[in-house]
């Protein structure tokens, strides 16, 4: 197996570093595209008709589009027999508003950012089908490429982004053998890669929860039962489930981001309604929350025979895993493109993401891909106004992305061949 | 000319009777005049500050009857007028207010239903104007024989209006109405639904509570939900604050001071996954004294200042003072019980305790002793026993001739007592 790998590598490697330095223009031209016309989860139409565009230009086998809304796939066929291997892509926007940014690229939809890199993740992808239609006579089995649409959520469907991608046979004709996928990392440096063996991302669940209460005049509370007040309670206890019911070495965050209700400041309000997310690295625990959540609010609304609901909603995604075996059988590709120095171990991060239920059906991994600059000032957050990449890291995308594909195609064919 | 006649004769009968008994009499013969006027003003309700009709026809009525001084406009639609007796003594002032409530009695029984959509006469002061008029009208024709002035307060906007730094009773006070000539004394009536007619109540002291608005707001500070350590959760400290809020009733008020403190509105966040950087709250502080908001206003800022620092975030506190408690004179009370007694008989007057509404009369008494008394309009037997403030709210109609003669009697008692 060592021996296929380095007999990929030395036919390949410098062809496809040169291959990708001829690129590197067009992707910063294509990520610009992208990031000037950001479109919000489920409306990515134009984004959606570009890709398809492009794939159908590279002449890839097959191009199926509205995949799930707006999604697309793409096939593109290797010259030599091979396995099927699968390359994962978001293509959504967020509704945060870049209009006071200064850069010359900015968002010319007022109120939509790609502010989650989806447009650097969209871009390293089709980087990365152009240079297989470059290659494809090389290419040792076949590669997926894999548009999604509405990574970030919407919470008026049941199925959306990958939950629906997989519904509607993304993963089928042809059956990929595995998934990889990026994400930019901006707390790691351009030019480097981050892996994380086991946890990457955290689970994400959304919950609802309505304290309700009975109305009665302010002046008056005892003829009433305040919903506010129980609310208040139940905020609190909601809060010592970390602290005391789940395992200090079990990462996990309960945030309640929303509290409204009442009518008017002399009117002891009837409900009070709480919207919160959900964050574990394991499934227990995941579990566990759900039944202390429901358990606590039984407890805190019995206390003055209030009454509440917790619905737990859309959208709710599993903990991204790595496996790591996957992970180790990619670190000698990630190595030879990056080189040794740039590949880094990472802490699993709390954020969440939909990758995870491809990685439910056929094992995946998801890597770093750094976009950090701090000597050009590119530091801001994921989901923030600042939110900005070094574009250095597109080609980086490229090649690293390309060397684990190929080398995974090459690994895993079948040995009779 | 043949009523000037009549008038004259019925004058010089009444003179021979005594003064308690002429009143008892002009006061009853005007019962159906008072039901016709409390209707008409009934089925022509005028929001706070919009009482134009009806200060025009107090107006009217009050320069028909001869009453002096009747001044217009005061406050907005409020309006003064004086009865200056034919002996020396002292300046008392009745008070009655004008404005009706934004409550729709579209579905009301009644043949004097309101005839304005949405707008009604559910706090009795169409009764309390009725009968100011019908006490201005009795005295009026005794007028000879009071030691003394009754200065009439016809009063608009008690219920309130917002967004309007001044109005009803306050404004009335800065606009000179307990001045030139100032009273020494003010009575009012206020219709009482728990009370059945022909009955009084009256309460010593502290009769209604003080409102204030409480706005709080929580400061956090704003971070990625999934990471709630890198930012200040206004969620949590909130509810911390709320609870820590109640205590302040439980743990450092005297138990025997009645007070509420209630948070009716809460409102902050921005997304579900997102740590809140701000919480509004908004709330009324109900008590019955000065001291006890002062005290409330304090506790409240602290406890606040403790739960916020606490964890890490600040607040904003604004406390701010809206009725005043009535505060009704006992030496007033008791002179006037056996008044009402002596007109209606034995135990018709009931002592009673505070009451968590807000009635801006007590403005008036900050400036001079003053009492309100509590008429009784409910009739079980007639199904009248609806709340004020309700769409079903009425009176029973006999109030009005029972409160035009102890309210005359009530003044004519306090000019006497005070006239050496």
């Amino acid at each position: 197996m060592k021996t296929l790998i380095l007999f990929a590598a030395a036919l390949q490697a410098q062809d496809i570093n040169q291959l990708v330095d001829a690129l590197t223009p067009k992707l910063v031209e294509t990520r610009r595209d992208f990031h000037i016309h950001p479109e919000l989860s489920n409306k990515e139409a134009r984004t959606g008709q570009v890709i398809a565009a492009r794939l159908k230009e590279l002449g890839f086998d097959e191009v199926r589009t509205g995949v799930a809304g707006h999604g697309v796939i793409g096939v593109i066929k290797g010259g030599k027999p091979g396995p099927v291997v699968a390359w994962r892509t978001d293509m959504d926007a967020l509704p945060i508003d870049e209009s006071e940014s200064k850069l010359p690229y900015k968002s010319v939809n007022k109120g939509v950012k790609h502010a989650c890199g989806h447009d650097a993740h969209m871009t390293v992808a089709l980087g990365v089908a152009e240079l297989f239609s470059k290659i494809r006579k090389d290419l040792p089995g076949t590669v997926k490429f894999i548009f999604q649409p509405a990574e970030e959520g919407v919470s008026d469907a049941e199925y959306f982004g990958a939950a629906l991608m997989i519904r509607e046979g993304a993963l089928q004709n042809p059956k990929p053998q595995a998934i990889f996928a990026f994400h930019v990392s901006p707390m790691v440096d351009a030019g480097k890669i981050g892996f994380a063996r086991g946890p990457l991302l955290a689970s994400a669940d959304s919950v609802d929860i309505t304290i309700k209460g009975k109305k009665a005049h302010g002046a008056m509370p005892h003829e009433g039962t305040d919903a506010l007040v129980t609310a208040a309670q139940c905020v609190n206890m909601l809060q010592t489930i970390h602290s005391r019911r789940i395992s200090t070495m079990e990462p996990s965050v309960l945030t309640l981001g929303t509290v409204h209700g009442g009518d008017r400041s002399n009117v002891i309000p009837d409900s009070i309604k709480l919207e919160g997310t959900l964050r574990t690295f394991n499934e227990q625990t995941r579990e566990a929350y759900r039944t202390y959540v429901k358990q606590t609010l039984a407890g805190c609304t019995a206390i003055n025979a209030s009454d509440f609901k917790v619905e737990w909603i859309q959208p709710s995604y599993p903990v991204t895993v790595n496996p790591a075996e996957m992970v180790n059988a990619a670190l000698p590709s990630i190595e030879r493109a990056v080189g040794k120095a740039n590949v880094i171990e990472t802490a699993p991060q709390m954020g969440g993401e939909d990758f995870s239920l491809y990685q439910k059906e056929i094992p995946g991994a998801m890597f770093w891909l750094g976009v950090r600059n701090e000597s050009k000032g590119i530091t801001g957050g994921l989901h923030t106004t600042d939110f900005d990449i070094d574009e250095a890291a597109l080609p980086v995308g490229v090649k690293t992305a390309a060397a684990i594909l190929m080398d995974y195609l090459t690994s895993s064919r079948p040995a009779s061949r | 000319m043949r009523a000037a006649l009549c008038l004259a004769i019925l004058t010089s009968v009444l003179r021979s009777q005594s003064l308690e008994d002429q009143i008892s009499k002009i006061a009853k013969d005007l019962q159906s005049r008072l039901v016709e006027c409390r209707r008409d003003i009934h089925m022509h309700p005028e929001l706070s500050n919009n009482e134009v009709r009806t200060g025009k026809l107090v107006t009217e009525k009050l320069r028909a009857l001869g009453l002096e001084e009747v001044k217009p406009n005061i406050a907005g639609n409020g309006v003064t007028a004086l009865i200056k007796g034919g002996k020396p003594g002292p300046v008392v002032a009745w008070r009655a207010d004008m404005d009706a409530l934004p409550i729709d009695e579209s579905n009301f029984p009644a043949p004097y239903k309101s005839t304005v959509k949405g707008v009604k006469h559910a706090c009795g002061h169409d009764a309390h104007t009725t009968i100011a008029l019908g006490i201005a009208e009795t005295l009026n024709q005794v007028k000879d024989q009071l030691p003394g002035t009754v200065k009439f307060v016809f009063q608009p906007a008690e219920e309130g209006v917002p967004n309007v730094p001044e109005y009803g009773a306050r404004l009335m006070i800065k606009e000179g109405v307990l001045e030139n000539p100032k009273p020494q004394a003010i009575f009012a009536f206020h219709v009482a639904s728990s009370v059945p007619v022909g009955k009084i109540a009256y309460t010593d002291n502290a009769a209604s509570s003080a409102s204030s608005t409480v706005n709080i707001t929580i400061k956090g500070k704003r971070a990625h939900g999934a990471y709630p350590y890198q930012g200040i959760d206004a969620v949590a400290i909130a509810s911390q604050c709320v609870l820590a809020l109640q205590t302040i009733h439980s743990r450092r008020i005297d138990t025997k001071e009645p007070s509420v403190l209630t948070l009716g509105t809460i409102h902050g966040g921005d997304r579900r996954n997102v740590i809140a950087e701000s919480i509004q709250i908004t709330g009324t502080l109900r008590t019955f004294s000065e001291t006890i908001t002062d005290q409330y206003e304090k506790q409240i800022r602290q406890t606040l200042k403790g739960c916020t620092s606490g964890m890490g975030g600040s607040f904003d506190f604004n406390l701010k003072r809206g009725n005043i408690p009535m505060l009704n004179s006992p030496e007033l009370n008791k002179a006037a019980i056996p008044v009402i007694e002596k007109v209606l008989g034995p135990n018709t007057t009931l002592a009673q305790g505070p009451g968590l509404f807000g009635e801006d009369f007590s403005a008036y008494q900050r400036v001079v002793p003053g009492s309100m008394f509590f008429l009784g309009t409910a009739n079980v037997a007639k199904g009248i026993t609806a709340s004020v403030h309700t769409a079903e709210f009425d009176i029973d109609e006999d109030a009005l001739s029972i409160g035009v003669n102890t309210g005359s009697k009530i003044l004519l008692d306090y000019l006497i007592r005070n006239s050496k």
